[in-house]
């Protein structure tokens, strides 16, 4: 593996990422005019998203290592994989939380210093 | 009024044009007694429909999840009317709402009384809308010179004052009619009223609907003629041999109807008839069963009639109103219908004789292997319009038979598959002509002026398994009303399901459902595209799949249709020339009536009432959205 570079900046990135992610997910799940209110996927990108919250913290908590590094890609899968439920729910809010954490993730591997 | 100008004049209407322009009104369920549901407004226009707004909302609050100790899951199908400078809707809760038409303030409510509304209730009816009837010669200062009806699950048929909201006195008893009270064969269940009348100068004409899939013996098919003043009875027309009567059920006019009011004809699309699936006890010839039938509207005589499925074991009732329109075509104007179908078929016939426009081959088809039943060996087809569903199973999906480990697949090669019209059979057969496939009661739309109609179509696959009857009780005891339809009283039930994976994949390949566009004229295809998208889960899949639809689409004469109708909750705006879609809408339930188009004070509107029905997808609404262009 690599060296990593893990940044403060970067983690918090993927960290608030999740967070609005999550915050855009439940609020569609108990709104009906999103169109997809009380469906069982949007559940899963919520559960997806606070799970890419957790990731974030353990980077965070972990610094270096292989587990930080497993937790990187498991990270990354999330990120491509909420994204795409994010496309397939038509959730301009939950891609553009994808957006900011494939954002955070990028500055993880280029390795900004906090 | 407009309404009272035709009745007043209709020899000099004929003789101008069938149907005048209602650039401002949207009078019937399908817009005009024609069924063309077309408009000639035309300030939305191609260019500019993707600035449409909303520009009013009544949310009735007549809406049920169908959670526990509710009345079940709400089906609200009902096209507003727009008439007597007001926009009318009625609800499933059998409400009618006046609506102003430019801001949406409601005028006034009237609430029926009625069993449905009961959650301890049996009956639970869906609504399909409401009739509007205008006097030629109103009386000034006279109530009930403008009627709505109103008919509800147990058989009752409301008339209400257009201006005030209050029953007609003189009609019915003290406003409200007993239908049911001539329901006196087989009385299984009471005539449900879902489906508003049609009416012909002052005649309305009335059918029903009722419990499917449920008794064999069930009440048969009656249509009526009302007097539209009073209720009277002026005549009843059998839609089933007086012998058989007694033993077989429905064959009933559940759908809207069509009248050509230049030659006093009202068309009705007659049902199968009960046992859907099974017909070894209905061998005998029933010539009005799954037709299109033509009735004198004065007196309810037969004119003509034309068998569209024969000996109908599949459930392909004939399910929406006929649209009418003059065709021409190598110098002549024909005087025309278009039948859609559930099998795919649309059938374009002279309305005056029956015959065919476009030809009708009898095809040979597949032989019934369960004792006791006798397919027809030939059914009526048609290659001209091009048919919107195929004639053979379009294919294993590779997504869905992968994601079920190969199941589909499995089950495919278990069933008995010959293409369209393959009998149902005891070990389980593809039905290419479904009950929930093809067109379905919505219907199509057309420009009178070109000749364009524009239909909309799912393409689903069932499975329809004939049971003997011990076995099936063991079936509904499992898994209740999934099992399908039991058809008590013969000696089979039947399991229908659509062909799906475990996962509620369907296991045949997409698209799910299109929107097609036909010049009449040659009966050549103009475009077809898949439409809407199919949602799982909340997840939209690709618009290539398009979805299954329920509600009809209607024309501008700008050059737009306007059609809600999909699984995906939205309503849209496409090109009439191109199938393109301009612009698209979320709304709170798939809108599933068709929508109404009107304008007044010079703005031009489309109202929807976007309340779902719990088939094409699980949400319901209460939402009646209006759209227009910015002021």
């Amino acid at each position: 593996m690599p060296m990593i570079h893990r940044s403060r900046r970067a983690s918090a990135a993927v960290l608030l990422a999740g967070l609005i992610g999550a915050a855009v997910a439940a609020w569609s799940y108990v709104t009906p005019s999103t169109g997809i209110d009380h469906s069982i996927c949007v559940l899963v990108a919520l559960g997806a998203c606070l799970l890419l919250v957790l990731g974030a913290l353990v980077v965070m908590a972990l610094g270096r290592g292989v587990i930080a590094g497993i937790f990187i890609i498991l990270v990354l899968l999330d990120i491509l994989g909420t994204g795409l439920a994010g496309y397939m729910l038509q959730s301009i809010g939950i891609m553009a939380a994808m957006v900011l954490a494939a954002a955070g993730w990028v500055l993880w591997l280029v390795g900004g210093r906090a | 009024m407009r309404r009272i100008f035709l009745f007043a004049f209709p020899a000099l209407l004929a003789g101008l044009t069938l149907w005048p322009a209602q650039a401002e009104d949207w009078y019937d369920f399908n817009g005009n007694a024609a069924a063309q549901k077309y408009s000639s407004a035309d300030q939305i226009t191609p260019a500019n429909v993707g600035g449409l707004i909303k520009a009013w909302e009544v949310r009735t609050g007549d809406v049920s999840q169908g959670t526990k100790g509710e009345i079940p899951k709400t089906a609200w199908q009902s096209t507003p009317l727009f008439v007597n400078n007001t926009v009318y809707v009625s609800t499933p809760f059998y409400r009618v709402f006046a609506v102003e038409p430019d801001t949406g303030k409601v005028k006034w409510i009237y609430a029926a009384k009625t069993i449905s509304n009961d959650p301890n209730s049996k009956f639970h009816g869906k609504n399909r809308g409401i009739a509007y009837w205008a006097a030629a010669n109103p009386v000034l200062g006279q109530p009930c010179q403008k009627i709505l009806y109103l008919g509800t699950v147990e058989g009752h048929l409301h008339a209400i004052d257009a201006d005030s909201g209050q029953l007609c006195q003189g009609f019915g008893d003290h406003g409200i009619l007993n239908v049911d009270q001539w329901n006196t064969v087989n009385h299984k269940f009471p005539y449900e009223l879902n489906q508003a009348p049609v009416i012909y100068k002052d005649t309305l004409v009335l059918g029903w609907a009722g419990v499917d899939w449920s008794w064999q013996n069930s009440p048969p098919g009656t249509v009526f003629g009302l007097d539209a003043r009073t209720g009277a009875r002026k005549w009843e027309f059998q839609t089933e041999p007086e012998a058989m009567r007694a033993r077989i059920g429905t064959t009933n006019v559940w759908a809207a109807m069509s009248v050509d009011l230049a030659n006093g004809l009202v068309y009705l699309p007659v049902s199968s008839p009960e046992n859907n699936y099974w017909g070894g006890d209905r061998l005998q010839d029933m010539p009005y069963a799954t037709s299109v039938t033509a009735l004198h509207a004065d007196t309810g005589e037969v004119a003509w009639v034309r068998q569209l499925v024969h000996h109908d074991i599949w459930d392909i009732d004939t399910n929406a109103a006929p649209t009418l329109v003059d065709i021409k075509k190598n110098g002549q104007t024909i005087p025309a219908l278009v039948q859609t179908t559930k099998q795919g078929f649309l059938f374009v016939l002279n309305r005056l004789t029956g015959e065919p426009v476009y030809p009708i081959e009898e095809r040979k088809v597949p032989k019934s292997d369960v004792p006791g039943e006798v397919a027809a060996p030939t059914q009526p087809v048609t290659a001209v319009p091009a048919p919107t569903t195929p004639w053979n199973f379009p294919g294993i999906s590779k997504i869905a038979d992968l994601a079920s480990f190969g199941q589909c697949s499995k089950d495919y090669a278990s069933y008995r598959d010959e293409g369209k019209f393959t009998p149902p059979s005891l070990k389980g057969t593809i039905a290419e002509t479904p009950t929930t496939g093809g067109m379905e009661w919505g219907g199509g739309a057309v420009d009178p002026a070109s000749g364009v109609y524009v239909v909309n179509s799912s393409i689903v696959m069932q499975v329809y398994k004939l049971i003997p009857r011990g076995e099936f009780d063991d079936l509904y005891r499992k898994i209740g009303r999934a099992a399908g339809s039991t058809e008590y009283d013969s000696p089979y039930a039947a399991h229908i399901f659509s062909f799906l994976n475990q996962w509620g994949m369907p296991c045949w390949n997409p698209p799910y459902g299109t929107l097609s566009a036909y010049d009449l004229t040659t009966g050549k295809l103009l475009w077809r595209n898949p439409f809407g998208q199919v949602q799982w889960n909340g997840f939209y899949l690709p618009e290539s799949w398009g979805s299954v639809t329920i509600g009809g689409p209607v024309i501008t004469k700008s050059g737009l249709i306007f059609i809600g109708a999909s699984m995906d909750g939205r309503v849209r705006a496409v090109d009439l020339k191109s199938g393109q879609v301009l612009w698209k809408q979320l709304v709170l339930a798939p809108a599933v009536a068709t929508p109404a188009v009107y304008t007044y004070k010079g703005r031009q509107y489309v109202v929807f009432a976007a309340g779902g029905n719990g088939i094409v997808a699980p949400r319901v609404s209460d939402q009646l959205i209006a759209f227009a262009l910015p002021k």
